[in-house]
């Protein structure tokens, strides 16, 4: 069993299998060694650790998460299992906090999902309801404005 | 609440919103509505929605080779971030509209700069020169007159010299250097220069215009070369686009990786001509070139030797010629289809089997001389050849790749990431 501290201090015991998902914690491990010491995770609350304890424990038997470097292919955001989409389908602010959470555990398939679902958020929106959504200040003057949307004309749907 | 969630999302690292916008790549409208949102998001979004732009109606491509004109001043700032042009997705119509041509032909020459280091001296002594003898060099008769007088190999050097100082010393809109301003006679040197290159509008290509028609002409060897950051060009049933205006800008496609001309009524010597500057393709359709034989295909793998896929489907002219000059030249060969190419039989595509070790598609569907004894032998060597297994072409169609065709789009994908692996190198 691997001991793992958020940064508000509670530990939580998970199995290997289920630690070593996180790339950062495998990487730990071998380098260190198991010790009976928590793994301090300065970057990551409880609420955040607990979801992404629970994203690992539901996955600890998925094959390794290859991603395909040449891949050109536009990549999918509508293939998201109906597991993995009740578990992301939190607040905003938690889900950020996952995503960022991930990136620092490096913990890729999570990472994935959660880019998938702003993704999907921000599809088939207009800037102006996509600022809304995530509370983006507008920082363009009206020129500015005019002219990005002029130069990028050529992308307009009609 | 409300401080928390703005500073969450302008917390995410750069990497983060790429990684996302990644997500968003086949989806047009949304990259176009990120670019609008703030600052960050447009920094970020704009290289991603200029590298793979999509054109639904030729007014589109009209506004997007006006942007680039517009830019390409500011050191071409979205020139340089686009990687394919694709016109599939315009309607029949419109991609035989002769106008599509004038559009290419704008959109290539704002994409492409001349990299030429005997050029650049050239202008590095031009520019000493004007330094030594401003009041004279800049007034119009001693410029027209000189280049008129000079030899013929002079003269394409002169007047590109003479262009590319206007465009470096004029502002964006055209305006007159101070420097120049200060003398009386100088100021209508712009006006001549500029009324020659066309409108002002499109004074900032002009060199590259204006500049290598001179150099086809005159017998001077050094043509310049051109660098671009297009890699990709899909001109597929695009009769608008004729072979002579092809031919022309073929000195400027040099950086293409994938060309896809199928169904364009292309002729031997259009491809002999592109397959001139083309060292760099590694994939090409020339299927429905129904013009096109065996002098051609051996012209361009001649040329061509660096060639991974090759489409061939419906050149009914085409022989074993061909597939003898495919077999001897194409080292690489990956994927290959002669489908309902009758003149091929059975000679042809064992020396390809035999020779392109590569090989792993070899459609000969509907070649009616090619027989079930080596289309067996295909098999167990295993090369495929079905035909509906060929489609190393697509662009933005490229998600519905089944498992099937993995082989194909494995290889095409890498020879992609290979040039954006380039490209990153080149920018950073």
């Amino acid at each position: 069993m691997i001991k793992l501290q958020s940064s508000d201090g509670k530990t939580f015991e998970v199995e290997r299998s289920v630690a070593i998902q996180s790339i950062l914690i495998k990487n730990l491990l071998e380098d260190l060694g198991e010790s009976e010491n928590p793994i301090p995770l300065p970057n990551v609350t409880a609420k955040v650790l607990e979801k992404i304890i629970e994203y690992c424990d539901h996955h600890k038997d998925d094959p390794p998460f290859l991603v395909d470097e040449y891949d050109e292919t536009p990549k999918r955001s509508d293939d998201i299992i109906p597991w993995d989409e009740k578990f992301i389908t939190v607040d905003q602010e938690l889900l950020f906090e996952i995503l960022l959470a991930s990136n620092y555990m490096d913990i890729k398939p999570l990472l994935d999902l959660g880019c998938k679902t702003v993704a999907n958020m921000i599809r088939n929106k207009s800037a102006e309801e996509i600022r809304k959504m995530f509370n983006i200040t507008d920082d363009f003057t009206e020129e500015e404005k005019a002219q990005i949307k002029k130069e990028n004309e050529w992308a307009e749907v009609h | 609440m409300d401080v928390e969630d703005l500073s969450i999302c302008t917390r995410l690292p750069t990497e983060l919103l790429l990684e996302i916008f990644s997500h968003l790549t086949g989806h047009q409208p949304s990259l176009h509505a990120c670019v609008q949102t703030c600052h960050r998001w447009n920094h970020l979004a704009t290289p991603l929605l200029w590298k793979t732009p999509t054109f639904h109606h030729l007014s589109k491509v009209e506004s997007f080779a006006a942007t680039l004109l517009r830019t390409s001043g500011c050191s071409g700032r979205y020139a340089r971030l686009v990687e394919t042009l694709s016109f599939s997705t315009l309607s029949d119509g419109e991609r035989n509209n002769p106008h599509l041509a004038t559009l290419l032909d704008a959109i290539v020459n704002c994409l492409v700069e001349i990299k030429d280091e005997e050029q650049e001296e050239e202008e590095e002594e031009e520019k000493a020169l004007v330094g030594k003898h401003m009041g004279e060099r800049w007034v119009v008769p001693a410029v027209i007159k000189r280049s008129r007088s000079l030899s013929r190999d002079g003269q394409g050097r002169a007047v590109a010299a003479a262009v590319a100082a206007v465009v470096t010393e004029n502002g964006l809109d055209g305006a007159g250097d101070p420097t120049v301003a200060t003398d009386d006679s100088a100021l209508p040197t712009t006006a001549p220069e500029s009324h020659q290159a066309g409108s002002p509008a499109t004074i900032h290509h002009a060199p590259t215009t204006t500049a290598s028609p001179m150099r086809l002409f005159c017998s001077d060897p050094p043509l310049p070369k051109y660098a671009s950051s297009l890699k990709h060009l899909d001109l597929r049933f695009c009769k608008g686009v004729r072979n002579y205006s092809l031919q022309r800008l073929a000195p400027k496609l040099a950086s293409l990786r994938v060309l896809n001309l199928a169904g364009g009524l292309r002729t031997d010597i259009t491809i002999a001509k592109l397959a001139q500057h083309m060292s760099n393709l590694r994939r090409i359709s020339l299927g429905w070139t129904l013009n096109l034989t065996d002098f051609g295909v051996g012209e361009l793998v001649q040329r061509c030797k660096a060639i991974e896929a090759l489409d061939l489907t419906y050149c009914t002219q085409i022989e074993d010629t061909s597939m003898l000059a495919i077999a001897h030249n194409l080292k690489g060969l990956r994927a290959l289809s002669v489908a309902y190419c009758a003149g091929v039989t059975d000679i042809g595509v064992r020396e390809v089997v035999g020779k392109c070790t590569m090989l792993r598609v070899l459609d000969v569907d509907k070649c009616l001389r090619v027989s079930d004894r080596v289309r067996k032998s295909m098999e167990m060597a295993g090369i495929a050849s079905a035909g509906n297994l060929f489609e190393p072409f697509s662009i933005h169609c490229c998600a519905t790749t089944t498992t099937s065709t993995a082989a194909t789009a494995t290889f095409a994908t890498n020879t992609i990431a290979n040039t954006i692996a380039a490209r990153n190198k080149k920018i950073v």
